[in-house]
């Protein structure tokens, strides 16, 4: 009975569709037989129904094409783009017989309501604006759950294209008539460029009389007109107040380069007009130079350099670049709003003045101005430099306007982020009498490796501890040398903001650690990585990590060698151990540990965790992208810090702490054997895959093939804890023994075992 | 999501049969559709959370190689379970989530967006599955119509031709089972 009932609601409800709000009740009524009960379910399902939510079940296709879709009066012809937020078209107006770009709004867009008022937010504010360096609008609606927008349709290609291309035929000597820029360097180039400046500020101009500020100029979203002529669209996040950070921001917008000091700013300062007169002024820069005012190895270090230095004079970077028309961009972007052409119009009027060859208003800095700036800038290792010496650098460095001078400056900025410093303690030697070496890990897209560079690190003895200053945020490897009383390393990624970070080590002689470690040969290793396409696909991009010979473990550390570091570092037990280490459990692997307890324990022996790459290569393994190595944990980070692998407590695994705690103890009992009986892999080493994961030593690597970033939140747990047919699968497919693992609860059963580099 | 296709079919039906070395073949294939799954999972959220749809990942493909007897005939039958483990990581992710929180630990984990990225609609997972599961009392077909939207991300079309079934019927069980979801939430 109960099933014929849910089958007419069913049909009920798909006939109530059909019927038009004002008849429904009328249509309720008929059709439900006096059922009152049916009648008000009915009722409640349709209203449902009708009431926008943010609720949905389903995702319309991966986007379709739409060519030879028809939108309102549009028919979608060609495919033109895709942006973040939808795709362009080209598009025939039907009424009017014109051409006109289409952007509809992705169906995956739709989904998220934020993303669906920034887009009539856009149609609004561009509604109300007419000039023609902003491409108009012509309509804005909704078709079949599809919104759109038609605007002019511009096309000439971007800004951003237009500068790629000038930069590929840099010296070449032939004008390509594709672009419309002159060649790079000439005059009508300069002419040009300012012309192209002065149209996009009077546009803006137009915009900021409307109340609307931009918030995003950029090259990519200045359209070029096939004559040259700029049309300014996207003002999509105009006034989107809820973007809170800096980092959302730049985010969004996929590119924080542009963005003005008081809009990198982390506390929002009031944000008007002046900050698209700043990015305006950064277009301009990169005319000028062909390169940016700032960059960074991620968006937080860009912004952070927007925020605290001062920007390069473009003459610099291309001295061959109009000393006028520098200033000019000097003056666009200056720091402080206020030092800044008052509006986009007296900027434009300036420009203008370029073209026609009069003098600019904008101070071009005298010789004074830039020796003082100069000087502000490296106020750190002038201390002890006397005044002359101080003065013909100064001079000097004015006089050499050469790229060198440039890279010189930006390795100036490097170091004055660097601030970071990590204090050691030391265990086996005075600090005095310790060596130390840093280096960084530095990922190269473009050679598709993952290096370790060396770092002339500063140390200082204070108290009973070592300080290594002057890092940057990255991820370091300190080796500690302690000439006759052994050495020690200490792995850590450095956060920016991160001053001061400690580390406690024992010094250990090569002949104490090595009884129980293999040596292996260093090499190249492929490593997967999570590289993401501007339009969020996956990037198969792969790099190599290039290892040095290293020492590793045969075995995950046992309980016994985890309980003596432990008791000496006041470290906890795991929880399983309920307070005593059982006799039985001495020689098996630990596991239930975080990856600070790990590091802490590997860094009392005088090592350190095992890397990703370390791992696969004492494997035997040439690649670690494959499956099912390939299989590796992330654990992301709580917000106190820990990295616990995925779970909060015993509490997880049975009705109660207590019951969680027996559980686990007799999963550990039933499931992971003394380290001795670990199946022999490569290298005599033992594996543990299919027993317990293993805590690595590594901070992914993910971002664009333009702009590499690291995940400080997460870290790899490497290998498998996982059954019995897995265990087989792996046996067969790899060369491993099969083991006899059944069922074995995987997420807590996180254990570790250490490395060393065997020569620095 | 059509690539490999064959290849999974057909390891699936030499598994079935008792070839156990088959088992070597699905297991890469088992991964890789699970990360499509995932990543799909996490389309339209801002970059930089692979890592979560990893977490998943690494998780569901434990859950489904616990299966003792797996019953996956060919590559729908497969998603399906593969859907069903999911959403599986993902209820007991959220359950857990929230006796954490009543817990008063802050404490945040993998795959906490990927729950909120789901509940963003305004539907707790745990009252969604609540839902589902009462649904599936009424009418099986439809919650396991709605458990591949929700938990494996598809699309009308893919949950159509996954399931051997018109895509209008797709569309006519979502539209009453998202109204009859969202009455069941006061």
């Amino acid at each position: 009975m109960k099933n014929a009932r849910w089958e007419r609601l069913k049909e009920l409800f798909a006939a109530g569709l059909e019927v038009p709000a004002a008849e429904r009740d009328a249509w309720l009524a008929r059709s439900c037989d006096g059922d009152a009960e049916l009648r008000e379910e009915l009722r409640a399902l349709l209203v449902a129904h009708d009431t926008p939510s943010d609720f949905k079940l389903a995702v319309d296709d991966a986007e379709p094409d739409r060519v030879g879709a028809v939108l309102g009066d549009f028919e979608l012809l060609e495919k033109l783009g895709q942006g973040g937020m939808g795709v362009v078209y080209r598009a025939r107006q039907r009424s009017l017989g014109r051409d006109v770009a289409v952007k509809v709004l992705s169906a995956r867009v739709s989904r998220n309501a934020r993303a669906v008022e920034r887009f009539n937010d856009e149609a609004r504010r561009v509604g109300r604006v007419h000039h023609p360096g902003i491409a108009a609008l012509h309509a804005f609606g909704v078709e079949g759950g599809v919104a759109y927008l038609a605007l002019e349709l511009v096309r000439g290609g971007d800004l951003h294209h237009a500068l790629l291309a000038v930069g590929a035929r840099r010296g070449a000597r032939h004008e390509n008539a594709n672009t419309p820029l002159p060649v790079f360097g000439s005059r009508n180039y300069y002419v040009a460029i300012a012309r192209l400046a002065a149209a996009a500020a009077r546009a803006l101009q137009a915009a900021h009389d409307a109340g609307i500020v931009h918030r995003d100029v950029k090259p990519q979203n200045i359209l070029l007109t096939p004559e040259g002529a700029p049309k300014l669209v996207d003002f999509g996040i105009a006034h989107d107040a809820r973007l809170g950070t800096p980092q959302a921001l730049a985010e969004l917008t996929g590119t924080p380069h542009y963005m003005s000091p008081e809009q990198a700013e982390v506390a929002h300062v009031a944000i008007d007009h002046r900050t698209d007169i700043y990015s305006l002024g950064v277009v301009l820069f990169q005319m000028l130079t062909l390169d940016l005012p700032f960059d960074g190895e991620t968006s937080n270090e860009v912004l952070e350099r927007i925020r605290r230095f001062e920007f390069p004079d473009p003459r610099r970077l291309n001295p061959d670049a109009p000393a006028d028309l520098a200033a000019v961009c000097s003056q666009a972007m200056a720091r402080a709003p206020g030092q800044r052409y008052a509006t986009a119009n007296a900027f434009a009027d300036d420009l203008e003045r370029f073209v026609r060859g009069e003098p600019v208003v904008a101070v071009v800095p005298s010789t004074g101005q830039r020796l003082s700036r100069w000087l502000r800038r490296r106020t750190r290792p002038l201390g002890a430099a006397s005044l002359v010496a101080v003065l013909a650098a100064a001079w000097l460095a004015l006089d050499a306007r050469r790229r060198d001078d440039f890279d010189e400056e930006r390795r100036e900025q490097e170091q004055r982020l660097s601030t970071c410093s990590i204090a050691l303690e030391i265990e086996g030697a005075a600090p005095s009498a310790c060596r130390v070496t840093a280096r960084r890990r530095a990922p190269d897209v473009e050679r598709g490796l993952v290096e370790w560079r060396p770092f002339e690190a500063s140390t200082q003895v204070e108290g009973e501890r070592l300080v290594v200053s002057g890092l940057a945020s990255g991820d370091w490897l300190l080796h500690i040398d302690g000439g006759g009383a052994g050495r020690a390393e200490v792995r850590r990624f450095l956060e920016l903001d991160e001053k001061l970070v400690s580390a406690k080590v024992r010094l250990h002689l090569d002949a104490d650690v090595s009884a129980d470690m293999v040596a292996v040969a260093g090499g190249e290793i492929a490593l997967g990585h999570e590289f993401l396409r501007a339009d969020g696909s996956v990037d198969p991009l792969t790099l190599c990590e290039r290892v040095e010979p290293f020492l590793i473990d045969v075995e995950p550390l046992s309980c016994l060698e985890y309980q003596r570091s432990a008791d000496a570092t006041q470290r906890p037990y795991p929880a399983h151990w309920c307070g005593a280490l059982p006799e039985s459990w001495r020689e098996r692997p630990v596991t239930l540990v975080s990856y600070e307890d790990a590091r802490a324990c590997a860094e009392w022996y005088g090592k350190r965790l095992a890397t990703r790459a370390e791992l696969h290569l004492a494997r035997g393994l040439k690649s670690a992208t494959d499956f099912p190595l390939e299989h590796d944990g992330v654990a992301v980070a709580a917000p106190a810090g820990a990295f616990r692998a995925n779970w909060t407590g015993p509490a997880e695994f049975g009705s109660s702490t207590e019951d969680g705690l027996a559980r686990l103890h007799g999963w550990f009992e039933a499931h992971v054997p003394p380290s001795s009986e670990l199946p022999l892999g490569a290298n005599g080493m033992r594996s543990s895959f299919g027993v317990l994961r293993e805590w690595v030593e590594d901070v992914p690597i993910g971002g664009s093939r333009t702009r590499v970033k690291f995940e400080p939140t997460c870290r790899y747990r490497l290998g498998m804890a996982c059954d019995e047919r897995f265990a087989a699968v792996v046996a067969r497919g790899r060369g491993e023994p099969s083991m006899p693992v059944v069922h074995a609860v995987a997420e807590p059963l996180v254990g570790f075992r250490c490395a060393r580099t065997a020569r620095f | 999501m059509s690539a490999g296709g064959s290849g999974i079919t057909a390891s699936l039906q030499r598994l079935r049969d008792g070839d156990r070395s088959a088992f070597e073949d699905v297991a890469p294939l088992v991964y890789d559709e699970l990360r499509v799954l995932a990543r799909r999972q996490m389309n339209g959220q801002p970059k930089g959370h692979t890592l979560q749809a990893t977490a998943l990942v690494n998780e569901a493909f434990e859950r489904l190689l616990r299966q003792e007897n797996p019953l996956w005939n060919d590559r729908a039958h497969f998603l399906s379970a593969a859907v069903c483990a999911m959403r599986c990581v993902l209820v007991d992710h959220a359950r857990k989530r929230g006796r954490v929180r009543r817990a008063a630990n802050g404490e945040r984990v993998a795959l906490d967006d990927i729950v909120e990225h789901i509940e963003a609609g305004g539907v707790g997972l745990v009252e969604l599955e609540d839902a589902l599961v009462a649904m599936s009392a009424h009418d099986p077909r439809m919650a396991r119509i709605a458990e591949h939207a929700v938990f494996g991300g598809l699309s009308v079309a893919e949950i159509a031709e996954l399931l051997d079934l018109s895509t209008r019927t797709i569309e006519r069980e979502l539209k009453f089972a998202r109204a009859w979801i969202l009455t069941q939430q006061r």
